[in-house]
């Protein structure tokens, strides 16, 4: 039951989507949001008045801070390559490749058609197709998984569904050898205008 | 088995400043984006590119509201607002569209062609 443990991060990523965190995080982000100059949320909900049956995506738009959590939301359709560094839970439909340098959470209602590769990976929902982790890969009771596994660690919980190899002996070196790819293409085809890539830096050095 | 991540993502989906996408993106329900985004966004009912999103793409959205940088059409069914720190380049067609003062746009607009779109299939065979 540690589903109903309530972590601060969760919380934290609902009070940004209800828009009152000036009351709920006492910490440095309220006055950052509060400052921010993408307040002026006015013409958009003039405009959303329009429309008077949406009450509630009449609420001012609230733009998260630029830390907020990625929410990938259930209706997410997408078709091609996700790059990510920042942990995201996925309830949405991806069919194409994750690279992502962080930690990766595929929740219940998300649907993963394609290669994954994350520092750990737990995976809720439905994957078709190989995962390869730097660190972890967890299955857990909801998981229905066809393809194979590439991490040092990897745990399937009981009730999950897994058709697939895993391979934990070369996973380490495998791992680390396609996510030093994907920083080095990243870092090059980035060379001439990327300045920030808060994730990319400490990932390649860790790495 | 009840998971909380559920009730976080009801009112839509969040793309944080790190997510790159490359691709055909639908969403049905209120998107905001705050990464980078090449390819196509459609179906969504609200889309909004925060201040540091960067777009690569044609929208289309019932309503989209914009605060970062978009190179694509907007193809909005009800309005789209061009905020004042955003930058636009690219062709607007909604019924209702503002451009705020500070705002840098690059394109035409057509209110008409969204107000009547069957004159608008007709105009294009």
């Amino acid at each position: 039951m540690s589903w109903f443990k309530p972590t601060s991060r969760n919380d934290a990523s609902i009070a940004v989507l209800l828009g009152d965190v000036s009351e709920d995080s006492p910490g440095t982000e309220a006055p950052a949001v509060n400052e921010s100059p993408t307040v002026t949320r006015v013409p958009a909900a003039a405009v959303a008045s329009g429309s008077p049956g949406d009450s509630a995506s009449s609420q001012p738009y609230v733009t998260p801070a630029p830390a907020a959590k990625s929410v990938l939301g259930r209706t997410l359709r997408f078709r091609g390559d996700l790059h990510a560094d920042e942990d995201f839970v996925l309830q949405g439909h991806i069919e194409g490749a994750i690279h992502h340098s962080q930690h990766l959470g595929i929740g219940v209602e998300g649907v993963v058609k394609g290669d994954s590769r994350a520092r750990s990976i737990v995976v809720e929902g439905t994957v078709h197709g190989d995962l390869y982790a730097l660190e972890s890969i967890s299955l857990r009771a909801t998981a229905l998984v066809t393809g194979n596994l590439f991490a040092p660690r990897v745990s399937i919980a009981d009730g999950a569904t897994f058709n697939g190899r895993i391979d934990m002996a070369t996973a380490a070196k495998a791992a680390r050898a396609v996510l030093d790819r994907h920083e080095a293409s990243k870092e090059k085809s980035e060379a001439p205008g990327g300045a920030g890539q808060p994730g990319a830096e400490p990932m390649a050095a860790s790495a | 088995m009840t998971n909380p991540y559920n009730t976080s993502v009801e009112s839509g989906s969040i793309l944080g400043p790190t997510i790159r996408f490359t691709g055909e993106l639908t969403a049905g329900e209120d998107l905001v984006v705050h990464g980078q985004v090449n390819g196509t966004i459609s179906q969504a009912t609200r889309v909004t590119i925060g201040p540091e999103g960067v777009i690569n793409a044609s929208i289309r959205s019932a309503h989209i509201a914009v605060e970062g940088r978009v190179d694509g059409d907007l193809l909005a069914s009800k309005s789209v607002v061009v905020h004042a720190s955003a930058e636009v380049r690219g062709n607007i067609t909604a019924p209702a569209i503002s451009i705020e003062p500070g705002a840098v746009f690059t394109g035409s607009i057509d209110m008409e062609a969204a107000r009547s779109p069957a004159k608008n299939a007709a105009a294009r065979p």
